[in-house]
């Protein structure tokens, strides 16, 4: 009985789990490609180098030092180059990552729920006085068919159903 | 001495500038006939109109035939007869925007009583302006779902929790806490939500109204083209979302009534 007492709960807090992790998935992908990439160090000098031949292109007079300034300036281009290269690359590797993070995430969710719907076919994860919920009893209590039980799959409904209204309301 | 070299040189001039204008008169009348040959006019009408010809420039007939062409294309020749083009553009700029008046009551597609007996004896034209009025929509159409893309984008979901959404919430827990305690004992649970929800439907004249946007979705686009007026389409929406309000206020009621149970159950079971 005692065990029958916290399934309701177990199953809550697993659709809590899986709508909190969801909503974190953007923030989690872009955490693992942070730190799968190792030429980010690399970029920020790139950015960091440009802008300082920027500042020094604003203080060179093109009429007076014009190789000078046509050298930088081409110096500059060609290092913008090479940044728009590299960030297309690092972007590709971004929506790749985030692609693999969604998938894996889908696939363990979709695993939790149907050992969860395994788990309590049979059982009613709670249950009731079957007069409390009398005209939809047989719905509520499927797939388990125990009189006055919650099923799982109502179960899983209305804690998704909930879950989603709380997270959606607190962020 | 200056006078004497620039007057040979303005001459010269106004003669390029009598050549160019002349050509220019020339090429206007031959594409007047190639559009009168495209429309379809009578070589007779043609030279009915011959004394008018020499008096007035093809230009405006041109313009006053293929009204569709829109004035930017005369406004843009600088010729001496700008004004009187650009008060024919002016005109047609007016019976453009009856049109557009037209169009702005929908998507629609002009019935054929509409058609005036000169349009009707004119095909080529009607095609034009049929044409163009298709254009026009599907401009306005473009630019409906441009700002309804970026506004839905801005303010996603923003208006979801309107006051009276959280009401109803708020009132399904109450009632929940309230059932379990008293009422669950005499009668199901699902009579009081049932009563809940008949009194929202009282209540909802009192809220204030969200004017809530109806999401531009695949479906309601294809049964927009497909002819279903808007109105049946926003109505069915909005009965789909109170659909799935109610079933929220269930889902919400529904497990407020099983954790409190289980909280009640949990507390009568440690103090025995």
């Amino acid at each position: 009985m005692a065990d029958v007492g916290y399934n309701w709960l177990l199953v809550l807090s697993s659709v809590f789990v899986c709508n909190l992790v969801k909503t974190l998935l953007p923030s989690i992908s872009s955490l693992l490609s942070k730190i799968l990439q190792k030429d980010a160090e690399q970029e920020m000098e790139m950015r960091t180098e440009i802008q300082n031949m920027k500042l020094e292109l604003s203080s060179i007079s093109m009429m007076d030092e014009f190789a000078r300034y046509a050298r930088l300036e081409r110096k500059i281009n060609k290092m913008t180059d090479k940044l728009k290269t590299h960030v297309k690359s690092r972007t590709a590797q971004q929506a790749k990552m985030k692609w693999i993070v969604n998938i894996i995430f889908y696939i363990l969710q979709a695993a939790l729920m149907i050992s969860l719907i395994w788990k309590y076919y049979a059982d009613p994860v709670t249950v009731v006085p079957s007069k409390w919920i009398s005209p939809l009893e047989r719905l509520v209590a499927f797939p388990s068919g125990v009189a006055g039980g919650v099923g799982i799959t109502c179960w899983l409904v209305v804690c998704n159903k909930v879950v989603a209204i709380g997270i959606h309301a607190f962020s | 001495m200056e006078a004497e070299i620039s007057t040979p040189e303005e001459r010269g001039v106004s003669a390029a500038q009598r050549r160019a204008e002349i050509r220019r008169r020339k090429l206007l009348m031959n594409s007047e006939q190639r559009m009168n040959r495209i429309v379809g006019f009578n070589k007779n009408d043609g030279e009915n109109s011959e004394v008018q010809r020499v008096t007035e420039p093809r230009f405006h007939l041109d313009l006053d035939r293929n009204e569709c062409f829109s004035s930017s294309v005369s406004t843009k020749r600088v010729s001496p007869f700008v004004s009187e083009a650009r008060s024919e553009g002016s005109m047609l700029d007016e019976r453009r925007e009856e049109e557009g008046e037209d169009t702005e009551r929908g998507v629609r597609l002009r019935p054929r009583g509409e058609t005036s007996s000169e349009e009707r004896s004119r095909s080529p034209r009607r095609g034009i302006n049929t044409y163009l009025s298709r254009f026009d929509d599907a401009i306005k159409l473009r630019g409906q779902l441009t700002n309804e893309k970026a506004s839905q984008e801005s303010s996603t979901d923003v208006d979801e929790f309107d006051s009276f959404r959280l009401f109803r919430l708020l009132g399904s827990v109450v009632l929940a806490v309230c059932v379990r305690i008293f009422v669950c004992h005499y009668l199901s649970i699902f009579a009081p939500f049932l009563t809940l929800e008949l009194a929202y439907m009282g209540l909802y004249k009192y809220f204030p109204k969200v004017d809530r946007k109806m999401k531009t979705t695949v479906l309601s686009a294809a049964l927009l083209l497909s002819g279903i007026p808007a109105e049946v389409i926003s109505r069915s929406a909005e009965t789909y979302r109170t659909m799935g309000d109610v079933f929220s206020d269930l889902c919400v009621y529904f497990f407020t009534f099983i954790t409190c149970h289980e909280i009640i159950t949990a507390f009568s079971s440690h103090s025995t």
